[in-house]
């Protein structure tokens, strides 16, 4: 809080009152914070300003805000002078001109009549018109204000990783796209590989070079070609996957290409590890880590029937993500018939207990630094999914529950998991106990939930390499909905319960579409003309 | 934000809920400070601080009689509660 003309003195119970309520008056005073793990400096200039004062801040390194209740001082006094070094300055006092024609206000107490530029943003002074009426009259043309200033990480604020470049893979996939704005943000020089003119990156203004290769599970020879290509060309200091087969490759060839670039995936005996999901599950069972009840050493139906699991259950591939494979069960007769008609190999499947579907299917994503030790998590619900019967997830939204975190924090150490790491769960509804399904050791599609909602990932993967220590980003905001707008059509058409489901289809409140920017319409059209093509294909 | 000037603040409190920013910057004139003799500041010293004689010069006397007219209303307010520090102790 900084000290205008209405404020001559603060009693000393005003003194208490600020130190109780963590309230930081700057008269004539600058402090540093960090918000979101970007530290700024803020110093406020108070209408009995001290020029001294102000000298000394503008000299100070770093983004600096400078909150100056009267903007004819800073017109006057540091404007275009060498104390102006200032990144933002926030000033009031005009009220708007309260009636105001433009930006012409017809009168501002103690300034005079018809003053120019009494609101709005003037490079970098912005004058606010004020939150209050304090006349006998109305406002007229000029409405009270509260200004929402959006803070962006490419303003230079945090330069410890600029120039640093950046090779991310998989163009085709949202969360790449996200990556690429996060990185550019801390000024890296962002290279996307991409597979197609209609991939979600190639369709952005953000990437700062396009490559066109091949990068894709159709072709994964090819695209192995290509990784390991631009990996070896040593014009990249950091590589990043973001689709299973991506990491696959590089964890694969990691000790290989490590000489070049800093990879951001698991070694590979501990990747290879855990992409088996059961041994993710046999992890969680012999720690105690709530999951479904699952055989993870059965070779064949019989070793299945000798064990004690209960039916119904559920075979699904060990390796591998989706509902690709997946096979409910509900009796011993219906599995040893299943097995025979899709020719199933039963010791590369997961066998387990089916865990009822009322409950909510949620991810918790971690990033983990090389000490092991976990720097972020926040966790998500999955509201609706296409396709309906065990797709990915169209609507997420952000919760907080304990008892997930802690699951997944013990999980990814006991498996010695780095990086960014998503943990799958199922809450059973019969015991709302959060169940572990798999892990993904990657970050996330719906990673735009993590950078809404507080946690910049991309900064933490950059410290970790670079920097002494990791920020710590432990809190999130709540209540964030990312919403995939194409695919949520296809299940309004699809589902039966398109006017039942909660929260409502209709409900917009918190929500942002997964592609959609109007500074950056391209990724949205692109998927849409991606998904209608393949659907053409398939067709 | 600017200018609360001590006064009634509930929808501007149901605007910052609904915001929730990462921050709240206050850019003066907050509260209701300015009541001659309780501090070594007088109306003609703060005149000279906010640079009115340099900039308005014979203006000057014309817009006192204009700010009379607009006078503030958040003193009034303060009378019953002072309303300033009850927004900052629910923004805190």
């Amino acid at each position: 809080m900084s000290v205008g003309n209405h404020e001559w003195y603060f009693t000393a119970e005003d003194e208490r009152f600020f130190v109780d309520h963590n309230i930081t008056v700057l008269d004539n005073a600058d402090v540093q914070v960090t918000i979101k793990g970007k530290k700024l400096r803020i110093g406020g200039l108070s209408t009995r300003y001290d020029l001294d004062w102000l000298e000394k801040y503008a000299q100070k390194e770093g983004t600096k805000i400078l909150p100056c209740h009267h903007p004819e001082h800073y017109k006057y006094k540091i404007k275009d002078r060498k104390t102006d070094t200032f990144d933002l300055v926030l000033s009031g006092h005009y009220h708007g001109g309260q009636w105001r024609i433009g930006n012409v206000g017809v009168y501002v107490p103690r300034i005079g009549l018809m003053t120019p530029k009494v609101k709005g943003k003037f490079g970098k002074h912005i004058i606010n018109a004020g939150v209050s009426n304090t006349t006998r009259f109305p406002r007229l043309g000029n409405p009270r204000e509260l200004v929402m200033i959006k803070i962006r990480g490419d303003t230079g604020m945090d330069s410890r990783f600029a120039g640093k470049k950046i090779l991310l893979l998989d163009g085709l996939t949202s969360q790449c796209l996200e990556y690429t704005k996060a990185f550019n943000g801390l000024g890296c020089d962002s290279t996307v590989l991409c597979d197609d003119r209609f991939d979600t990156c190639y369709a952005s203004r953000h990437p700062k070079r396009k490559i066109l290769g091949v990068s894709n599970v159709r072709d994964l020879k090819g695209t192995e070609e290509w990784i390991l290509k631009l990996v070896k060309s040593g014009e990249y200091d950091v590589v990043i996957p973001f689709t299973e087969y991506s990491a696959t490759i590089l964890s694969h060839h990691k000790k290989e290409l490590s000489t070049y670039a800093h990879l951001i995936v698991n070694d590979q005996d501990v990747f290879d590890y855990a992409q088996d999901k059961n041994n993710v599950m046999k992890v969680c069972m012999e720690n105690d880590l709530p999951c479904p009840m699952t055989i993870y050493d059965a070779k064949s139906v019989d070793d299945i029937l000798a064990s004690n699991i209960k039916f119904p259950i559920i075979l699904k591939p060990s390796h591998g993500f989706g509902s690709h494979g997946f096979h409910k069960i509900g009796t011993k007769e219906e599995l040893a018939a299943c097995v025979e008609k899709f020719d199933i190999d039963v010791s590369e499947m997961v066998v387990q207990e089916y865990i009822p579907q009322e409950g909510l299917n949620v991810a918790d994503n971690l990033f983990v630094d090389k000490e092991g030790n976990t720097k972020s998590a926040f966790t998500y619900a999955s509201y609706r999914f296409y396709p309906i019967d065990g797709g990915s997830g169209v609507l997420n939204e952000t919760i907080d529950r304990k008892d997930i975190h802690d699951i997944s924090t013990q999980l990814v150490k006991k498996m010695g998991l780095h990086g960014p790491v998503g943990v799958d769960m199922i809450i059973d509804a019969r015991d709302d106990t959060p169940k572990v399904l798999e892990v993904n050791l990657r970050p996330i599609a719906c990673a735009k939930l993590g950078f809404l909602s507080g946690i910049n990932t991309a900064q933490q993967i950059m410290e970790d390499l670079y920097a002494d220590e990791v920020t710590p980003m432990q809190q999130y905001k709540t209540g964030i909905r990312v919403r995939r707008s194409q695919i949520d059509w296809m299940w309004f058409i699809k589902s039966p319960n398109r006017f039942k489901t909660k929260p409502s289809w209709f409900d917009r409140r918190n929500t942002v579409d997964q592609l959609f920017s109007w500074s950056d319409p391209g990724p949205w059209f692109a998927f849409f003309i991606y998904g209608f093509r393949k659907f053409i294909r398939e067709r | 934000m600017t200018d609360m000037h001590s006064m009634p603040y509930d929808d501007l409190l149901m605007l910052l809920q609904k915001q929730g920013p990462d921050a709240i910057l206050l850019s003066g004139d907050t509260l209701e400070r300015h009541e001659e003799g309780k501090s070594e500041w007088s109306f003609l010293s703060m005149e000279q601080w906010q640079l009115l004689p340099e900039m308005k010069g014979s203006m000057v006397s014309l817009m006192r009689v204009l700010d009379r007219l607009v006078e503030h209303k958040g003193i009034e307010a303060e009378e019953e509660e002072d309303l300033g520090l009850a927004f900052l102790r629910d923004i805190s």
